[in-house]
């Protein structure tokens, strides 16, 4: 019973609801309406630090970022956003405006096309709500267990039902894992116009790659100063941290 | 001479000095750098990839030679997308005197701006002394030299603008926009004189020029002004296409000419010079003055009419002249990917360089490529004609049968004052699978495939375009939703949860798999449950023993036995007896004592059961006793 009550604490965590500071809101959709942008951003990021960095609040920041031509925080706001709302169109069409002023082209190679689409799939979930239906599907699979050892004679038609559950525990479980791969590493986005990537965490180390703002990369490595990234086109090298921005 | 030199011009060296100006470069070229003096030469002017509007290269004069413009000429040409123009301003100029001459430089007005043409040198010998040229070549003005002494300046009492002058006229008054009107300069002298082309030219702002080549051999005829006889030649003339609706005063400019001043009026002398300055070899060879003379031209008015708005046609674009239009396709059958050339030819009287081509209606299920057009211009017999040529680049994006609609061309026809509408043909189109589709269904606007030889025409359809992309704006209802720092992935509680869950499943799944296999083991489940059975039944025949129920008692525990050698030895209760047990237990280790106590227990249980004797309490613990014996050795017993 008392690990019922943890296990129901922790969805409870995981939907974490907050009182949102609507008046705080409010106030900045009002300054980003008069075209205030700069101000807007300002009120969107007060709300995040005291803890009210919903969905609405990242997009409405990220709009406002991107009003000010500051492309890279923009895309980062717009990622936290879609990482609260992965199925928001709106959240999802600004990213892809965003994307379109990018100066770079960071394509990955063509793959695996089953990955692909379970990747694109993975892409509609946040990590959490795989982690939550895989244990809704367990609980069913339990379920179904017990009642065919307690009612046997309920079997054939349970069995239809205990099918569907495994199949969609299967499915489940490969969504989290494609999920996992994506968010274990930390993300960041290059903030400054444009910096150098370098073979080693120190700017005497050689050149490898120019980017430019809006740039992401997943964090392999760090130092004090520097992150070791990773491009979708499998490039690598080291940026200072003042230049980019993590998600 | 003229079409000779047309035909020896791919001959001749080409000199070519061009200036580049950002994307756009002017080229100026001559078809021929010695020429003799009487003998015509070709000056291009080509400006490519101008930004802008090109206006005619502004040419005052050329010294030592007289010139004309055959034409202008355009070329648009599109390759990997990116579009090139060139315009080349063609002139002929004809020698007049001997020596090394520098053509230009000339300026261009270019979207407004000014720009330099570039000079070129000419060696002009003074008779038949182009190297590369056949004496047969030359004119048959060019043999032996220029008499002609060089020109003075006229004194103040010297020729008077009667016995010289220059009239410019128009053929019509009054035009509509884009219908030509003829711009003829005649020259009026009883003195011998020597046309050297323009000095000033005319100012033909609000008109599109074409100017006509001078007739090879200049048409003079005789008329009587004012009492005197004078000799009357046209000298130039030039097409002029209004451009836009109202009343223009042109000013024609002024004309440069030389006389020849003797004692006498010699007005049959004129033109004993040819009228680019030649003497003839039939001339006398008098020894005369020559003066230089300008002669001024009066205004001219023409107005221009704005197009009858009555039966104008929707599509109706400007053309105004007599036109024909007609369409092909340089193949009927493709393969997917591959492109096919749809050409559209313009020809007809008219400004042609402003006539625009009909476009093909939007095509879904074709790529079409930026066209590229030529225009090819006639000057003869004072009518502006030609053709122009566009060409289109389709490629189909899907097998199928297509028909390529016919194209609707308007234009002002001039003779009947009318509006007429041309079409050019359809054509039909085979589009074959090729080794790269590339299955791009489009919507049902525009070109649909053909529904059979009577088809019918899709209507045709606008898409809603959008004008433009932004984000999407800011939300105006904040979401309860806020960002999760703590990950489900990261608990290991989480994980021991889920764990407890999945292992609980296995275990109840393998239970339910036991209970159905045991369900299925009949023998088994007899076996294992006849000692448990055998054990209850005793018990309640014990409690019937001491309650004094003979009967119960004796029914209870053979029903006890008879059960429990039957689920041991999985056989119906009813064939249960001493011989089968026997039979049932294992051969190699059978046991005599339990043998006897069997045969003795049943013989008890059917004395008790069916005898009518008395049975006592001690004679049924007896049996009781014996009854426990027997299953607790028969427990033991194999079977076979």
């Amino acid at each position: 019973m008392r690990c019922l009550l943890l296990f129901l604490s922790l969805f409870v965590l995981a939907g974490n609801s907050s009182a949102a500071d609507l008046t705080g809101f409010d106030a900045a959709n009002a300054k980003f309406e008069t075209q205030d942008y700069k101000a807007a951003s300002k009120s969107y990021e007060d709300l995040i630090h005291g803890g009210q960095g919903s969905s609405a609040v990242y997009y409405n920041l990220g709009n406002a970022y991107f009003r000010l031509g500051q492309k890279g925080e923009a895309l980062a706001s717009y990622e936290r956003a879609l990482a609260i709302s992965p199925r928001d169109k709106d959240i999802r069409w600004n990213l892809e405006m965003l994307r379109s002023v990018l100066a770079d082209r960071i394509e990955a190679p063509s793959g695996n096309p089953v990955f692909f689409w379970g990747r694109k799939a993975a892409d509609y979930f946040t990590i959490n709500e795989t982690n939550i239906s895989l244990s809704a599907f367990l609980l069913l699979f339990l379920a179904f267990a017990t009642l065919n050892f307690i009612f046997p004679r309920t079997k054939p038609w349970t069995s239809f039902f205990q099918f569907l559950t495994a199949a969609a525990l299967v499915a489940c479980t490969a969504l989290f894992v494609l999920k996992w791969v994506d968010v274990k590493d930390p993300r960041v986005v290059v903030s400054d116009k444009e910096v150098y990537a370098h073979y080693g965490p120190s700017i005497k180390e050689t050149n490898a790659f120019l980017l430019h703002e809006g740039a992401e990369g997943k964090v392999l490595d760090q130092t004090p100063e520097w992150f070791y990234i990773v491009l979708k086109n499998k490039n690598s090298g080291w940026i200072p941290k003042a230049s980019c921005e993590i998600v | 001479m003229f079409q000779k030199s047309l035909a020896l011009f791919f001959c001749f060296m080409t000199m070519a000095i061009s200036a580049v100006f950002a994307d756009m470069a002017i080229e100026t070229s001559v078809s021929k750098s010695r020429v003799a003096v009487g003998e015509e030469l070709l000056l291009d002017i080509s400006i490519s990839d101008a930004g802008g509007r090109i206006s005619k290269p502004m040419i005052s004069s050329v010294e030592g030679f007289s010139y004309y413009s055959q034409g202008h000429s355009q070329e648009i040409t599109i390759v990997n997308g990116r579009q090139n123009t060139r315009s080349v301003f063609t002139y002929v100029l004809i020698a007049n005197a001997a020596g090394k001459k520098t053509i230009g430089p000339f300026e261009v007005s270019v979207g407004g701006k000014m720009y330099k043409i570039a000079a070129v040198e000419v060696d002009v010998t003074p008779s038949g002394g182009s190297g590369s040229q056949a004496p047969s070549n030359a004119s048959p003005y060019s043999q032996g030299p220029v008499v002609a002494p060089p020109p003075r300046a006229l004194p103040q009492d010297g020729v008077t603008n009667q016995d010289i002058f220059v009239k410019a006229w128009l053929d019509k008054d009054e035009v509509y926009v884009n219908e030509p009107a003829i711009l003829t300069y005649t020259i009026y002298t009883r003195l011998s004189s020597t046309y050297k082309g323009f000095e000033k030219e005319p100012v033909t702002t609000g008109f599109w020029v074409e100017d006509f080549p001078p007739e090879k051999t200049i048409r003079r005829t005789e008329q009587i002004l004012n009492g005197s006889r004078y000799v009357v030649a046209d000298v130039r003339k030039m097409a002029l296409f209004p451009t836009q609706v109202g009343a223009f005063t042109v000013d024609p400019g002024a004309l440069a000419t030389t006389v020849e001043v003797r004692n006498r009026d010699d007005f049959d002398s004129f033109f004993s010079y040819n009228i680019f300055g030649q003497r003839s070899p039939m001339s006398s060879s008098f020894v005369t003055q020559v003066f230089l003379k300008t002669l001024p031209t009066q205004p001219v008015s023409l107005v221009a009419k704005a197009l009858p708005e009555a039966g104008k046609p929707a599509n109706f674009s400007g053309a105004v002249g007599n036109y024909g239009i007609e369409s092909s396709v340089d193949k009927t059958e493709a393969e997917e990917g591959t492109p096919i050339t749809y050409r559209v030819r313009i020809s007809g009287n008219g400004n042609i360089n402003t006539v625009d081509t009909p476009s093909l209606p939007k095509m879904d299920y074709f790529k079409v490529y930026d066209s590229s057009s030529s225009v090819h211009i006639s000057k003869e017999h004072l009518v502006v004609e030609g053709e122009k040529v566009t060409e289109t680049v389709l490629v189909a994006k899907k097998a199928g049968a297509y028909t390529l609609p016919p194209l609707e061309f308007s234009y002002f026809d001039t003779a009947s004052r009318a509006y007429k509408t041309l079409h050019t043909s359809a054509h039909r189109l085979t589009i074959k699978p090729g080794t790269e589709p590339e299955n791009q269904p489009g919507s049902s606007t525009g070109i649909e495939p053909a529904t059979g030889p009577a088809g019918l025409w899709p209507v045709e359809k606008g898409d809603v375009g959008v004008l433009g992309k932004d984000i999407r704006f800011i939300k105006k209802t904040n979401e309860k939703k806020t960002w999760i720092a703590q990950r489900l992935y990261q608990n290991p509680l989480y994980w021991v949860l889920d764990l407890l869950l999945l292992i609980g499943a296995f275990v109840f799944l393998f239970l339910s798999a036991r209970k159905v296999g045991d369900a299925r083991d009949l023998r088994g489940m007899r076996l294992r449950r006849s000692h448990r059975v055998a054990r209850q039944r005793l018990r309640k025949s014990e409690h019937l023993l001491k309650k004094g129920d003979y009967d119960g008692f004796y029914a209870e525990i053979s029903k006890a036995l008879y059960d429990y050698f039957a689920d041991k030895l999985n056989i119906p209760a009813q064939r249960v007896d001493f011989e089968t047990i026997a039979t049932g237990l294992d051969g190699k280790s059978p046991r005599p004592e339990l043998l006897a106590e069997i045969k003795a227990l049943f013989d008890e249980l059917a004395l008790g059961r069916f005898a009518s004797v008395e049975k006592s309490d001690e004679e049924m613990k007896r049996v009781y006793g014996i009854a426990d014996r027997v299953i607790t050795m028969f427990e033991k017993a194999k079977l076979k």
